[in-house]
């Protein structure tokens, strides 16, 4: 008799392979890969999925750091891009940045750092990251995760490009479980560096920023996302679950307020019984929110 | 009677190549001695088909390919799963079809019952529903064939809505000793434990033996893992196949 595997982990480490394979193999779009590099948990879990499923040789990564960008971006990029075997790309974007910041500057004059000037940063990775693409035919692989789909904690035209997301239907918790069980279970040594798998999770658009700042700690942000897309709960009775009223509202008011991006992101990889994409069908122009019920 | 479930990884679209695919696990069968071959729902096409199904070219393209599968069939009885037209003069255009074929000749077709249209199916876009509920005998063995959510008789999430028809149950009801389902359910987490509970307590409550072959690998957004199945009447485990790649099981 086949053993089907049993640890959560296993299935969505073999799901995930046979899903980006196929997607290689069945478009003929070649099995040449780049993606961007940022030092933290997600784009270094997809560095290593898609080594285990194309080989090194077909993985080119890029680190593009920018003034707000903290050390270890580019040395815990470096540390990985080594135990994986793939070739890094040190792109810095300040000057492209500045350039920007200058040109926009007549119009913006001297109104406040804001999302724009965030989202630029994101962006102009975004650019580079298709240029590389579009010269070499590698194709992008989006990095990002289920729980800042559902906030819309990531960049339209920015770190949203991509052929196919990956790890799109995992969350936030659910990337660091598979993160570990890869490095515990399957490498059985450390490939995936412990100091990316410990930082706290973070954008690194603005100085200091860290995404506790503005969202409730992954563990409360996972568990109020599941029971509210998953499990169809309102946001009472979520409130009523956790004990955390004022965290719920913002999370489900972040949840309906940016099906938007997430109609132009690329298509997700579906893990669980309820995904972002094709068995989601949720209206972009419509007034109602879960918070008020 | 030898029995082969093989889950075979299609490309949607691709019918020459995977009618190829067909023949050659048919030819793989025949050369093993075994006696009937079954294969994934709508192995001809790929699932999702999605609006290809829209294009009468495409539909007619693989109606002929179906009458060339059917040819090239020898001693193995081959059931596979395509398109086939929809006889009525209303409805949908096609119905999504298990097809059953020896010795050059088609024996037997039945069409999808439960056409799904929550989370990410689409099935009654495309798709006639069936209504017929009988069963094939095959060299003395009465076989109920049955399609994907047939046999996923309100076992689905709960948000989702209730069917009034049990497919299985009315197969038992004319008469089949052994229930057979061809699918092509996508992957979840979770949904291993949802599919060996349900075809086991399928299999008990109808007291018939189960046999399951799932499409296996991916399109788009969707994983296909396989994970084929046989349950005795019992409700026992009885044959599986290796998940998460093109494998095959025999009874």
């Amino acid at each position: 008799m086949q053993s089907f595997p049993e640890s959560k982990e296993e299935r969505i480490f073999k799901a995930i392979k046979l899903g980006l394979l196929d997607y290689v193999e069945k478009t003929g779009i070649g099995n040449k890969v780049v993606l961007g590099l940022s030092g933290g948990i997600d784009s270094a879990l997809v560095a290593a999925l898609a080594v285990e499923t194309l080989g090194a040789e077909n993985v080119k990564a890029i680190t593009m750091p920018s003034a707000f960008s903290s050390e270890g971006s580019v040395s815990d990029s470096e540390i990985l891009s080594q135990n994986l075997g793939i070739e890094l790309y040190n792109i810095p974007i300040k000057e492209i940045y500045d350039q920007f910041d200058q040109s926009l500057n007549p119009l913006f004059d001297d109104l406040p750092f804001d999302t724009a000037e965030e989202n630029l940063q994101s962006r102009i990775r975004g650019t580079l990251l298709m240029a590389y693409s579009n010269k070499f035919g590698n194709f992008l692989l989006a990095t990002g995760n289920k729980s800042e789909y559902a906030v819309g904690y990531a960049t339209l035209y920015g770190d949203m490009n991509g052929a196919i997301a990956i790890i799109g239907d995992l969350y936030k918790t659910e990337v660091f479980d598979l993160a570990n069980w890869m490095n515990q279970f399957h490498y059985k040594k450390e490939v995936i560096p412990e100091s990316i798998i410990q930082k706290a999770p973070s954008a690194e658009l603005r100085p200091d920023q860290k995404d506790s700042d503005s969202l409730p700690e992954y563990e409360l942000l996972d568990q109020i996302l599941f029971c509210y897309l998953e499990e169809q709960l309102s946001a009472k009775e979520i409130a009523k679950k956790t004990g955390e009223p004022k965290a719920v509202n913002n999370v489900v008011s972040l949840v309906d307020r940016n099906e938007f991006k997430r109609f132009q992101a690329p298509p997700i990889l579906k893990l669980s019984a309820k995904s972002f994409g094709s068995g989601r069908r949720w209206p972009i122009v419509q007034k109602w929110t879960g918070i008020e019920f | 009677m030898r029995i082969r479930l093989e889950q075979l990884n299609p490309i949607i679209g691709d019918i020459n190549g995977n009618k190829e695919v067909i023949l050659s696990s048919l030819r793989k069968a025949e050369k093993d001695g075994i006696e009937l071959l079954v294969l994934p729902e709508l192995g001809l096409t790929g699932y999702p088909v999605q609006d290809l199904l829209e294009k009468e070219f495409f539909r007619y393209y693989c109606y002929k390919i179906n009458d060339e599968i059917v040819k090239e069939t020898g001693k193995t009885a081959l059931l596979f799963g395509s398109i086939t037209p929809n006889k009525k003069s209303t409805g949908r255009k096609m119905n999504n079809s298990a097809l059953l074929a020896r010795d050059g000749k088609l024996l037997f077709v039945t069409h999808k019952t439960l056409l799904p249209t929550y989370d990410v199916f689409d099935d009654l876009r495309y798709f006639e529903p069936n209504r017929e509920f009988d069963y094939f005998e095959l060299d003395g063995i009465k076989l109920g064939v049955t399609i994907c959510e047939d046999i996923w008789y309100n076992e689905n999430e709960l948000q989702y809505h209730v069917y009034d028809v049990d497919p299985a149950k009315e197969m038992k009801k004319s008469g089949a000793e052994l229930i057979v389902n061809i699918s092509a359910s996508p992957f979840t987490k979770t949904k291993h434990e949802n599919r060996e509970y349900l075809l086991s307590s399928h299999a008990k409550r109808l007291n018939l033996p189960v046999l399951y072959c799932n499409q296996v690998g991916a399109h788009t957004d969707l994983v296909f893992e396989g994970d084929s199945m046989v349950f005795s009447a019992e409700g026992e485990l009885v044959a599986n196949t290796k998940p998460f790649e093109a494998s095959f099981t025999d009874l």
